[in-house]
């Protein structure tokens, strides 16, 4: 079972703000990824800033005009918190992404990355070891 | 630079860097030190203390130059991988990156968890090491150095944080605290943010 204290903090927005609101906020936190939820907090895409630029800004489309729901990269691969790290781990190799969100409840709670999955397996020989 | 990923973030490998990382994590610690000398002979000491203690791991002697030669025939084969999709003559490369890498992931890597008392980041560097033998993924190893210097900066952090009665912010407050001179009307975005530590109720009641 995943670990949910050990997980890294996701940036969202909604899928009704702006590409304006989603760049700022991208900005603000010096993001390159966000993830889009609904009011339920389940995710439903993804925006990268890559997305922003040729889905915004190359086809010349006002940032304030379209939403978020129209630029997001969806569906998106998920794992709900009761799943393995193994799992997750084939998820992530299956798409080639170097994370992935993690729910609870259909709920997004935060994001598994890489490193978590090595310090697992490195938690787990230890674990070994010492036996 | 010592690893490929300083070029994306690079990390302190002397003194006075780890003593400006300090600085640059928090404008308060900054604030406080220069208003009081007590405060900067406590910074000193602890910057002095956490420095010795990771400088034989963050120096580079024979073992470390071999790995650092080793990664560079290891990067040598990933692009030899992504330009001819060749994957016995990549493995013949990536060889030679495992058998330079020896001496660090095993003798200064033991080492360095007998010193530290940091048996896990030992073992994550070892993985990392033989992770790192698949093709293309040679960047997924971060070396010795810069995982003690990572441990090095946050052991520093935590110690003057708690010796100065800083708190310390989340760190979205400190990114907002670094570019809001940047660029206009740059917001502390904690209502966009879901972390593990708070629930998701409050995430989305405050947004």
């Amino acid at each position: 079972m995943i670990e949910k204290n050990k997980l890294n903090d996701a940036v969202i927005c909604k899928e009704d703000d702006s590409a304006f609101d989603v760049s700022r906020i991208m900005r603000d936190t010096q993001n390159r990824h966000i993830i889009v939820v609904d009011n339920e907090l389940k995710p439903l895409g993804i925006i990268s800033t890559f997305d922003i630029n040729n889905r915004v800004v190359a086809e010349e489309i006002d940032p304030k005009s379209i939403k978020a729901k129209d630029i997001m990269t969806f569906p998106i691969d998920s794992v709900e918190i009761s799943e393995s790290y193994e799992g997750a781990y084939g998820k992530m190799v299956k798409k080639g992404t170097y994370t992935i969100p993690v729910t609870e409840n259909g709920k997004l709670i935060g994001i598994l990355d890489f490193n978590l999955i090595f310090k697992k397996i490195c938690e787990i020989e230890k674990k070994g070891g010492e036996k | 630079m010592k690893s490929v990923r300083d070029i994306v973030k690079k990390m302190p490998e002397t003194r006075d860097d780890l003593e400006n990382r300090v600085f640059e994590y928090s404008l308060e610690i900054r604030d406080k030190v220069e208003g009081n000398p007590e405060y900067r002979n406590r910074l000193e000491q602890i910057v002095d203390e956490e420095f010795r203690r990771y400088e034989p791991y963050i120096k580079k002697g024979v073992t470390g130059k071999l790995g650092g030669f080793g990664h560079v025939v290891g990067y040598a084969a990933d692009a030899y991988f992504f330009t001819t999709g060749d994957i016995v003559g990549t493995l013949g490369g990536k060889f030679l990156n495992l058998i330079l890498q020896i001496p660090e992931k095993f003798y200064k890597n033991i080492s360095y968890a007998i010193h530290t008392n940091d048996y896990l980041a030992a073992v994550q560097n070892i993985v990392e090491g033989f992770v790192s033998y698949l093709p293309g993924l040679t960047v997924l190893d971060q070396g010795l150095s810069r995982i003690a210097q990572k441990k090095m900066v946050s052991r520093t952090l935590y110690r003057v944080g708690e010796a100065l009665g800083v708190e310390i912010k989340p760190w979205y407050s400190r990114v907002r605290d670094k570019i809001k001179d940047k660029y206009k009307d740059v917001e502390d975005r904690a209502e966009n943010i879901i972390s593990p530590r708070k629930s998701g109720e409050f995430a989305l009641a405050a947004a």
